[in-house]
């Protein structure tokens, strides 16, 4: 089990608010990225500087086309498959647990 | 004085005037405070011939250093002997030169090349580096030892006449010859002007020196000084001794001083005319050479008393030379060049000496050793303690399942630490003990005592990382480099205060709080199974058996810890429309991969309720409930089928492994709790309900087996026999209707993966009466015949496997799929 917290966890009870994304362990996350980014995968391991281990990722990333001047381009898609990622915590603007 | 290591002294300074500098010997008070501080093994690097330094014989310093300035008596550490000598060199060439024409006998021996290290600085390039700064000769060092010197100092008279303004002035050379000629009385006897001299160069040193200026220069003696600095002397009668190779760069000064002592008459002539300051005379005129031959030490000196090839009586003179024989003279000169190589090199290496204390070694020293220490955060127990467990939990694990750690990460650092030790001890103390017999290796043991104590303190460092003061909300956290000191330090709440809510609503997040509270004791549980204690034996003393009833004790409420958690004890309530939490906690993948964890920990009895409950809600199981076939044969979608084949290698094998040991009559109450409380509709159409249903069935079938096996079955087992063939009819005839569709329908025949279907069928075949038997291969005919005949056009390896698995069924009842030709 990828369970970062070793053998020295107490109690499951939240304490803090990664205790929440504890709960997430092996369930399929939604997260947001800075850079218009999306993932959405099982997420198999955190620590405390919300780097994250994401497996069957489908990230999912935003861009707009900037060819017109006036700004207002269209917003496309690209979307990529990866089995496993590691995601480095300084880009993770949220995580969010996919019911 | 001497920068070369050469006793330049006079016999008649020997005397006993000294000078001012009989109690001002600079290299006396390095040598001694270097050897009390330990900090530099000076006579390692220093042949201790500084002590028997003349300090009148500088006369010709500036000469060889290329600086009008005062000179100083601070000795710098970057003495320039081979650029100034590569300064003459065009001198000493045609010294040599003119030396060869006249001595044709010693071609042979000076020609000879030998390496002395200093062939670099023949290169014209290389002088420019090497460049004596003056600065390094500053001018108000020597001002200190002033009045000391005025003390010592009777001026002579003539020198009494000098203004003090002219003090801390160079002489010039219009000055001197002016002052040569205001005073004819200087032409002194030898004495006179020896300490005329003297007085002269100390002037000179100090920067006190100077006649009256305005005297007019005396031109006959112009011819004689160039420059300052070297003037190449003329060839004053004939050389009276050997000239050494050329290769002696660094020496040659001394030897062609040596060589070209003056004949007395003419020195003597000079110096009554020339009282100059030392300075400005060529080093033609060595201040020995009208006193004859000084006594210039061996060059062997104290320090290096090494294994000399050359054994002679030391050669203190030129004349010397001559009269040794060619070998000995051979092995003279590479013993010397030896010396001048060995002194070059010393001269590299000692030119950051004593830049560090020994206070500064030993920093550096306490500060690697508490790296040393901290870098596995202090904890140096032995393999397989707690704090080890905890730094680093997956490799010890790795190594437990791998087999006895040969070495555990605690040993490195050991090892490292003596390894360290060792080589420094070698180090210092081999070296101390051979040079120093006295100082011995007390450097070493200081060294070893820090470690010592860097390991105590390290020990005695509180091994919880937080220390929490009496009446204070705080903690105080200690870190190291692997666990930084956390900011904030909540205190937990061990023990859950609050009350406990009803499972009313098992929410989805519920359940997750469940599963991770599951994980957090099993893995405390198994933490503290790791610090099993060896077991008692009759003979362990009381304190031993004491820890192991704690162990046990500890274990046993871990065990109800772990218990609670997963909540096998909850209430049914069967009208609740949300399943049981023990099945929610299943419901998720990572429920299921903890069971096999959590069952080696249960007893018989927490085992048997787990089973109960699981095959109460056999189909209500997420496995069973979402993999039921959908009404339009879609295949049912892949996460349910990874949800079952986890259910099937994760959940099955515990429970399996416990059916296979239990009785009839408990195999008995589980199948009458399936046909009572459970929709075998539901189940029988799913992997999962169908596998569980052939563990109870086959598990029963072996045990009557081996009770009707048995001579006298008892009563009882009579009667469980008799209840299981009841139990078994009812299951019967539940299941018949069904039989055709038990076969999954997601796929073809020719694709399907139906093993365990016929594992059930045979099971079912095994128990059953013939006219059981009928029935069942009347239910399941069509599909044998479908599959056998499938399997024909499938390839050999796969026909062979359907029809094995058709055969697990056919066999049962007596039949194969043979006699179906």
């Amino acid at each position: 089990m990828a369970s970062p917290e070793g053998p020295g966890a107490v109690t499951s009870s939240v304490n803090e608010p990664l205790d929440l994304v504890r709960l997430s362990l092996n369930e399929v996350v939604f997260v947001k990225l800075r850079g218009d980014r999306e993932l959405k995968g099982r997420l198999h391991a955190y620590d405390s500087h919300c780097n994250l281990v994401l497996g069957e990722v489908e990230e999912t990333i935003y861009m707009v086309d900037e060819e017109e001047e006036g700004g207002n381009g269209e917003v496309r898609t690209m979307k990529k498959q990866s089995e496993m990622l590691f995601v480095r915590g300084d880009s993770v603007v949220l995580i969010s647990p996919q019911a | 004085m001497s920068f070369f290591g050469f006793e330049t002294t006079l016999p008649r300074d020997q005397k006993g005037s000294r000078g001012v500098f009989e109690q001002h010997d600079p290299f006396a008070g390095l040598g001694s405070s270097a050897d009390a501080d330990d900090a530099l093994d000076f006579d390692q690097t220093y042949d201790g011939l500084g002590d028997q330094l003349e300090e009148e014989g500088d006369t010709f310093n500036d000469d060889t250093f290329g600086s009008g300035m005062p000179v100083t008596r601070q000795a710098g550490r970057d003495f320039d002997f081979a650029g100034e000598t590569a300064k003459i060199r065009d001198t000493l060439l045609e010294e040599q030169t003119l030396h060869h024409a006249r001595m044709p006998m010693q071609q042979a021996v000076q020609q000879k090349p030998k390496r002395s290290g200093y062939e670099a600085y023949k290169q014209p390039d290389y002088l420019p580096k090497l460049e004596a700064d003056a600065s390094i000769w500053g001018t108000s060092v020597a001002k200190k030892s002033t009045p000391q010197a005025q003390q010592q100092y009777q001026p002579p008279p003539q020198q009494q006449q000098m203004p003090p303004s002219a003090a801390r002035k160079m002489m010039t050379l219009e000055e001197v010859e002016a002052m040569m000629q205001s005073q004819p009385q200087a032409q002194a006897t030898p004495p006179v002007q020896d300490m005329e001299s003297q007085s002269q160069g100390l002037r000179a040193m100090l920067g006190v020196s100077g006649p009256p200026p305005g005297l007019s220069p005396q031109p006959q003696q112009q011819q004689q000084r160039g420059p300052p600095g070297f003037q190449r002397p003329p060839p004053q009668g004939p050389s009276p001794g050997p000239q050494p190779g050329f290769d002696y760069n660094g020496r040659a000064p001394q030897i062609l001083q040596r060589q070209h002592s003056p004949p007395r008459q003419q020195q003597v002539q000079q110096g009554f005319q020339v009282p100059t300051p030392p300075q400005l005379m060529g080093f033609q005129q060595p201040p020995q050479g009208p006193m004859g031959a000084p006594p210039v030490q061996p060059p062997r000196g104290p320090g290096h008393a090494r294994d000399s090839s050359y054994s002679g009586p030391p050669i203190t003179q030129a004349q010397q030379m001559m009269q040794m024989s060619s070998q000995d003279r051979e092995t003279y000169l590479a013993e010397e060049a030896k010396r001048a190589k060995r002194n070059h090199k010393i001269f590299l290496l000692s030119k950051n000496n004593g830049l560090m204390t020994p206070q500064d070694k030993n920093f550096i020293t306490r500060i690697q050793l508490q790296q040393l220490l901290t870098a596995t955060g202090g904890i140096d127990n032995e393999p397989g303690s707690e704090d080890q467990l905890a730094e680093d939990f997956y490799y010890q694990v790795y190594a437990q399942i791998r087999g006895p750690p040969r070495s555990g990460p605690g040993q490195p650092l050991n090892q490292f630490a003596q390894t360290y030790l060792f080589q420094t001890g070698s180090r210092y103390g081999y070296g101390r003990s051979r040079h120093h017999p006295r100082g011995g290796d007390n450097h070493v043991q200081r060294m070893e005592q820090q470690v010592a104590r860097a390991v105590e303190a390290a020990k005695a460092r509180p091994k919880n990382k937080s220390l929490v003061m009496e009446g204070s909300l705080g903690k105080i956290a200690f870190s190291n480099s692997k666990t930084p000191r956390p900011l904030l330090n909540i205190k937990r709440v061990d023990n859950d205060s609050k009350p406990r809510k009803p499972v009313s609503v098992a929410d989805r997040k519920e359940t997750l709080r469940s599963i991770e509270k599951v994980y957090s004791t099993l893995m405390q549980t198994e933490d503290h199974e790791r610090r099993l204690p060896p077991p008692p034996n009759e003979d362990s003393p009381p304190e031993i058996i004491e820890g192991h009833m704690r162990w046990r004790s500890e274990m046993a409420e871990l065990n109800q810890q772990l218990w609670a958690a997963l909540k096998v004890m909850e209430p049914i309530q069967p009208n609740n429309g949300a399943p049981h939490p023990f099945i929610q906690i299943l419901s998720h993948s990572k429920g299921k991969k903890a069971i096999p964890r959590v069952f080696r920990h249960l007893d018989e009895q927490q085992r048997l309720t787990m089973l109960t409950l699981v095959i109460i809600h056999l189909d209500v199981l997420d496995v069973v409930r979402d993999a039921y076939p959908p009404q339009d044969n879609t295949p049912i979608p892949p996460r349910v089928k990874e949800e079952v084949e986890l259910f099937a290698q994760a959940v099955m094998p515990p429970l399996f492994s416990y059916v296979n040991e239990a009785p009839l009559n408990i195999i008995i109450g589980l199948l009458g709790l399936v046909l009572d409380r459970v929709n075998i509709l539901a189940a029988v159409r799913t992997k999962t309900g169908v596998s569980i249903l052939t563990m109870l069935i086959s598990r029963a079938e072996l045990v009557k087996q081996s009770l009707a096996s048995s001579p006298q079955p008892t009563s009882e087992q009579q009667e469980d026999i008799g209840q299981w063939t009841d139990l078994y009819s009812r299951l019967f005839d539940t299941v018949e209707p069904l039989l055709p569709y038990i076969f999954p329908t997601d796929t073809s025949v020719a694709a399907a993966d139906d093993v365990y279907v016929w594992q059930f069928l045979a099971a079912m075949g095994v128990g059953a009466s013939p006219d059981q038997q009928q029935r069942l291969v009347i239910g399941v005919k069509e599909r044998v015949m479908e599959t056998v005949a499938v399997s024909k056009s499938l390839p050999e390896d796969m026909n062979r496997k359907r029809l094995g698995d058709v055969n697990l069924f056919m066999r049962a009842i007596g039949l194969d799929v043979e006699l179906l030709g």
